[in-house]
């Protein structure tokens, strides 16, 4: 297994795409640090640190499938798996050599970005860069393990689907899908408990606070009342449950803390979810690759 | 005799359809093995089931006398190099990255070995072209030179000269005879083209329809695609007897067939038999060629 992770990290240090990448992510980050600066410059509150901090957690699982498709489709289409495999090495050997370096793009990506938020964001904001963060290690470690499953995901399909442009294919659309998914579910949990109702006197009618903007004509007053899009019981449940196992959910969490919209983010659910995912989807994509005839 | 591989009754399915149908093969230490067959006769099936790409539906092989199920084939794995149909060579590097890629691949200590190699295959002056600029003929030395990485015994080549200019195909045949002669490696060459396939092959085995219909030595194939005179008569026995009075060199086909080597008056030898009381019902000259003798073996049909 070392000569094969060997093998694959010299061919990650020659990988053009993987250094395009990099170059992409440390460039957004500069961007996001200068718009920042722009914006707080025009009035805008600096609130929510983590969204400029962890904002390559929105798009990394998109960026990391990519890559993968690319990097181990290659080694399909140039025949270059043959290689490994007719000198002896066990495909779960080559599976999981795989599956670590392309977790390793994923660190390298996410280092990148962070590279990026500290040099840039420390010249143009200043020590706002900290004092905005939000539980920056916890932040850290659900993104490490987010990274585990996109990663787990995206070799799943690079090593069991042959053909290197279906596998770019599926595993970018596969990942938008996730993406979306995982919105779906933090948007659920992310929902406030309590919420304001409104009254407004003059056309006899009650709105809540989320629904529209009111203007200071009309005559209104405010109730605190439950959150009908609470999620309880049950529901709750579910949505706890998908978001634990859900990447993007976790990556979308963390790029999105915020401290008084929280939820049990860093529970040991999220934690079990992520490294039973990475488990299940693993192990069962040993067990096809071990099975699948190559040519 | 000691074999580098060797396959009892090999099978492997596609759904209904039958690669390979109890293939028994024997590849001689040392030989160079030509493994002759038409398009889809199993040959690359064999290949990669050897490489360990596909396992068998039954059967089995061994490879220096370890079978396929035992724990030790992954070593033994090491011991062999391979070119599977189209070279596997990464197109967007050079020939020496590519080598020392393989070199990281086998864990070898150092890449003290790289310039030799290329050399040994004629792609030292490459620099720095990427592969996707080589030849047909540079790649597939280049595939040969990384199967040669890990200092293998044994060699499998699938259709190397497919593709190949006249000067390529000589390259090839080259540089497969040197790797036989110089380092004593055994080689399987599987091809179709039979001329080329003649040059090099010192043990065949041909292959049709999933199994194996015949091997032979090259000696023996020579034996049989001799040339000679066929001569059907009623007694073989009256027939002997003349031919030893004659002193001429034959061999007894079948109870009323013999090929007689050398040069035959046909006047003299129908007298010769017509007062012994032997009748002679016809005489020709047969002179096998590889092709013939294949297609003789296979019942004839396009494309080998």
């Amino acid at each position: 297994m070392r000569n094969l992770l060997s093998a694959n990290f010299a061919r990650l240090w020659r990988s053009r795409l993987f250094w395009f990448m990099e170059a992409g992510v440390f460039a957004w980050g500069v961007l996001a640090y200068y718009l920042l600066k722009v914006n707080t410059r025009n009035g805008y509150p600096f609130l929510n640190g983590n969204s400029y901090f962890f904002n390559e957690m929105t798009f990394i699982g998109v960026t990391t499938a990519c890559f993968s498709g690319f990097f181990i489709g290659t080694e399909y289409s140039d025949g270059a798996m043959r290689n490994k495999l007719s000198v002896g090495h066990s495909r779960m050997k080559v599976y999981l050599a795989n599956l670590v370096t392309i977790l390793c793009a994923g660190f390298a990506q996410f280092a990148a970005y962070t590279l990026a938020a500290v040099t840039a964001g420390t010249m143009l904001v200043g020590d706002m860069v900290w004092n905005r963060l939000y539980r920056p290690a916890e932040t850290v470690a659900i993104s490490f393990l987010s990274i585990c499953t996109s990663a787990a995901i995206a070799v799943w399909i690079s090593m069991v689907v042959i053909d290197k442009s279906k596998a770019v294919l599926i595993n970018v659309m596969l990942s938008i899908l996730l993406l979306a998914a995982g919105a779906s579910a933090l948007k659920g949990l992310m929902q406030p408990e309590m919420t304001q109702r409104i009254y407004i006197s003059s056309i006899g009618e009650y709105k809540y606070a989320y629904e529209d903007s009111f203007s200071d004509e009309e005559d209104w007053v405010i109730e605190e009342v439950p959150n009908p899009k609470y999620l309880v019981g049950m529901e709750r449940k579910v949505y706890e449950y998908v978001s634990a196992v859900l990447p993007t959910s976790q990556a979308l969490s963390c790029a999105l803390n915020e401290d008084d919209n929280d939820f049990n983010r860093f529970s040991g659910l999220q934690i079990f979810g992520t490294l039973a995912a990475v488990v299940l989807i693993s192990g069962s994509g040993i067990l096809i690759f071990r099975k699948k005839d190559l040519k | 005799m000691d074999y580098c591989l060797a396959t009892n009754a090999l099978s492997k399915y596609y759904k209904d359809f039958k690669a390979l149908n109890s293939l028994s093969m024997h590849v001689p230490k040392g030989a160079i093995y030509g493994f002759v067959g038409k398009n889809g006769a199993g040959k690359t099936t064999l290949i990669r089931l050897i490489c360990g790409l596909q396992l068998p539906t039954s059967g089995e092989f061994t490879l220096y006398g370890v079978g396929n199920t035992d724990k030790r084939i992954d070593r033994c794995r090491r011991r062999m190099g391979a070119v599977v149909e189209t070279p596997s060579v990464y197109m967007d590097t050079t020939a020496r990255e590519n080598i020392k890629e393989q070199y990281r691949v086998l864990g070898m200590p150092s890449f003290d070995g790289v310039d030799e190699l290329l050399a040994f295959v004629g792609l030292e002056n490459t620099g720095k072209k990427k592969v996707r600029n080589f030849s047909l003929g540079m790649r597939q030395r280049l595939g040969i030179a990384i199967a040669l990485c890990g200092e293998p015994d044994f060699l499998m080549l699938d259709e190397p000269i497919n593709g190949l200019d006249p000067q390529g195909i000589i390259e090839m045949r080259e540089l497969i005879l040197r790797l036989n002669r110089e380092k004593q490696i055994t080689v399987l060459i599987s091809s179709h083209i039979l001329d080329e396939l003649s040059r090099l092959a010192s043990y065949y085995g041909f292959i049709d329809k999933g199994s194996m219909v015949k091997e032979i030595s090259a000696a023996e194939l020579e034996a049989e695609c001799r040339k000679c005179t066929r001569v059907t008569v009623n007694d073989t026995k009256l027939l002997c007897m003349v031919l030893d009075k004659i002193g001429l060199e034959y061999k007894v086909v079948s109870a009323t067939e013999a090929d007689i080597y050398g040069a035959v008056k046909a006047a003299d030898l129908v007298h010769a038999l017509d007062e012994a009381g032997c009748e002679t019902m016809s005489m020709h000259e047969k002179n096998e060629s590889l092709e013939t003798y294949y297609m003789n073996l296979v019942g004839g049909g396009a494309d080998a």
